[in-house]
Order: C-alpha cells, then sequence, then structure tokens
C-alpha cells in the first residue's frame, strides 16, 4: 500500500486539477437508474445523498477553506468543484425564527438537460449531500441549531435551472 | 475510407490545437472530486450487491455502456467549428500513442503532465502489439482518492479496469468507425498503486486482423 503522506499530497494536487464533465453527466444516470432498480426510489434518493455527502466531507479534509460564512462556503464550494460560480446565485432570505439560502445553479453539474431521468423526483440530490457537508463543516467550527437541505427543481425534471434549499433554525 | 492514411505534420498541429480550445471550453470537473465520487458509487453498489467485485463488475459494464455513448457522440458530432474528433484519427497504428494523448488531453488539459506518461506502443513482426499508459509516479486520478480499499478487498479486481474499460471502449469504437486493420484483444490494468506498485499501468493489446 502506498504512503499515506504521499497520497495526501497527490490528493491536494489533484484537488487543483479539472477534468472535462462530459463523462460524469453521461454516467450520472446510469448510478439513478441502477439504484432505483435495485433499492426503490426513496433508498435511492437517501444513497445518492450519501454519495455527495462522502465525497464533500472528504474534499471538505483536503481542502479545509476555513470559513464560516454559509454564502461564501457555498460559492466557494462550487468554484473548487466546477471551477466556475458564473451560474450560480446564492440567495439569502432572513426571516423571524429560520434562514433560507436558495441556491440557483442555471448549469447544474450533474443534470444534463437533453436525458430524462425516471423514477426520481430530485435526480441532483448529490448535490445537497455536498451542501449537507459544507453545513456539517461550518457547524463543526460556529454550530448551527439544525438545518435542512433538499432540493426544489432540478434540469433534468424539465425546469429551466436546479435549486437547493438550505433552511437554518435559529 | 473514414479517417485518414497517416496523422500529417499539419494536421498534428491543428489537433495540438484543437485539444486545447477543446479543453478549454468544456464544462469541468474537479479530479478528486471525480476520484472520490467513483468510490462513494462504488461503495453504494457494494452495499447493495454484497461484494466489492459484483460492484465493479457493474460498474465496469456501465463505464463501457457511457464510453460507447461518448465516443459516438464526439465521432459524428461536431466539436467545433464543424469539425469532429474524427478529424484527429488515423489508420496507421504508428499513430496510437499521439491520438491517445490528445485525448486524454482533452479531457485532463494541461495537467496531462504531472499525470500521465507519454503514451508508448510496443508492435511485434507478427502483427500483434500493445499501447502502455502509465501515470507518473502514484499521481494515478483514479486511486489517489482510495484508501480504504486494501488488497483483499480487491481480489482478482483491478480498480483501474474502469480507466482500461473506458480507453478500450474508446479505442474499439473508433477502430471500428476506421474500418481499423487491427482488433482490440484486451485492455486491463497491470499495474497499480493499490497493490504497492510505483505507479498505475493500462495495457490495451491488439492483434492484426490479417
Amino acid at each position: 500500500m502506498s504512503n499515506l503522506n504521499d497520497k495526501r499530497e497527490i490528493m491536494k494536487l489533484h484537488s487543483k486539477i479539472y477534468i472535462g464533465n462530459l463523462l460524469i453527466k453521461m454516467y450520472y444516470p446510469n448510478v439513478i437508474t441502477f439504484l432505483i432498480k435495485n433499492v426503490g426510489p426513496d433508498e435511492a434518493k437517501q444513497r445518492i445523498f450519501r454519495i455527495g455527502q462522502e465525497v464533500g466531507r472528504e474534499m471538505l479534509k483536503i481542502w479545509d477553506p476555513k470559513t464560516t460564512d454559509i454564502k461564501k462556503m457555498i460559492l466557494k464550494w462550487y468554484k473548487l468543484m466546477w471551477n466556475s460560480t458564473k451560474y450560480v446565485k446564492v440567495k439569502k432570505i432572513k426571516e423571524k425564527d429560520r434562514e433560507i439560502y436558495r441556491i440557483i445553479d442555471k448549469k447544474c453539474g450533474v443534470c444534463d438537460p437533453e436525458t430524462t431521468i425516471e423514477g426520481l423526483e430530485m435526480p441532483c440530490v448529490s448535490i445537497d449531500g455536498y451542501l449537507d457537508a459544507c453545513l456539517e463543516y461550518i457547524s463543526a467550527r460556529t454550530p448551527l441549531s439544525s438545518y435542512k437541505v433538499q432540493t426544489i427543481r432540478s434540469i433534468a425534471m424539465g425546469d429551466p435551472y436546479c435549486e437547493h434549499e438550505i433552511e437554518i433554525k435559529r | 475510407m473514414p479517417g485518414v492514411y497517416k496523422l500529417g505534420f499539419f494536421r498534428k498541429l491543428l489537433i495540438g490545437l484543437g485539444k486545447r480550445i477543446y479543453y478549454r471550453k468544456a464544462e469541468k470537473v474537479n479530479v478528486l472530486g471525480v476520484s472520490l465520487m467513483i468510490r462513494a458509487v462504488l461503495r453504494q453498489y457494494q452495499e447493495v450487491l454484497g461484494s466489492l467485485d459484483k460492484a465493479m463488475k457493474i460498474f465496469q459494464s456501465q463505464v463501457a455502456i457511457t464510453a460507447d455513448e461518448v465516443i459516438t457522440n464526439l465521432i459524428y458530432e461536431p466539436l467545433m467549428l464543424g469539425v469532429s474528433m474524427s478529424f484527429a484519427l488515423s489508420r496507421a497504428i504508428q499513430d496510437g500513442p499521439f491520438t491517445i494523448h490528445a485525448l486524454i488531453w482533452g479531457m485532463i488539459g494541461k495537467a496531462y503532465n504531472k499525470t500521465f506518461e507519454y503514451p508508448l506502443l510496443e508492435l511485434n513482426e507478427d502483427g500483434t502489439g500493445k499501447f502502455i499508459i502509465r501515470t507518473k509516479g502514484k499521481s494515478c486520478i483514479l486511486c489517489s482518492g482510495v484508501h480504504d480499499v486494501t488488497i483483499e478487498d480487491l481480489g482478482d479486481n483491478d480498480y483501474g479496469d474502469i480507466l482500461a474499460t473506458l480507453f478500450g471502449t474508446i479505442i474499439r469504437e473508433a477502430w471500428k468507425y476506421l474500418e481499423s486493420p487491427y482488433e482490440l484483444l484486451e485492455s486491463k490494468e497491470t499495474k497499480c498503486i493499490l497493490r504497492g506498485d510505483p505507479c498505475c499501468e493500462i495495457t490495451i493489446s491488439f492483434k492484426s486482423k490479417y
């Protein structure tokens, strides 16, 4: 087995390299279809969420962004993962007992507008997993009381953009 | 006959320029993110199917289908300025390393130089041969994010067969399109850092049809 210190260095190097996303976009529907077929749509949704969460946690270990600002963190995350924030907007809505962040993504990294994925309401639920990992990271530094992440619009379902919502209770 | 007999200097120059423009224009994703995602997907498949062995087999079969779709798109659909990837395809086996290099470069950009060696071609007199694609030391874009797979977990499987399947499918389909006099025999990972090798290596073996 290779030396872990070397590996960490290589992972750091790889966290600065970008490859074409075409394969991922074309491959992603296979993962969803496979999971729906084998465990049903509800469990598939949870498992896809976990995939995003695991990736998010591991990347944050390597990346360690040292910020607790949610909006900054989300935009930094998109920049790191897809090398661009050109098509992403984060809206913050403050209410009496909660804060809501709406993440509008006009060019989702996993949804392909030409590929319809049947059987799962919001296929880009893996992005919720990434966002959850970001909140977990922030919460470990500045505790958040309770939060919930969900996808409310998805390009793969025919919406013009993907929209993820983070709700944080005060 | 599709493709060209041999890649000339001018065509190679245009391919060199084309791969740069293609990479620059392409939507991108973080390499570490992808390798971690593959591992996370495999972990889910493993839980559902009961073993890493079954998970990897299913995963590879899905990669082959996707690679087939991708290469068909790349060959037949214009990538830019009305030109498709078929412009870069030649029937001369000696052009193989150049084309493989251009293809990987088009996907990964100038980071190619940090992660891969230039592909090698070994051609025998009996018409058999192989392409060898080697990573630069331990800098494998697939295995670097993996720290929880032991040699025992792998069993007879090779983690890098995911990439080998991808490259093998692309070459097989490109040769089919070109009506190449060569046919692909096998695309396999032959070295892997997860098995303690100093680098990862994919060997694509082929033979002459005639």
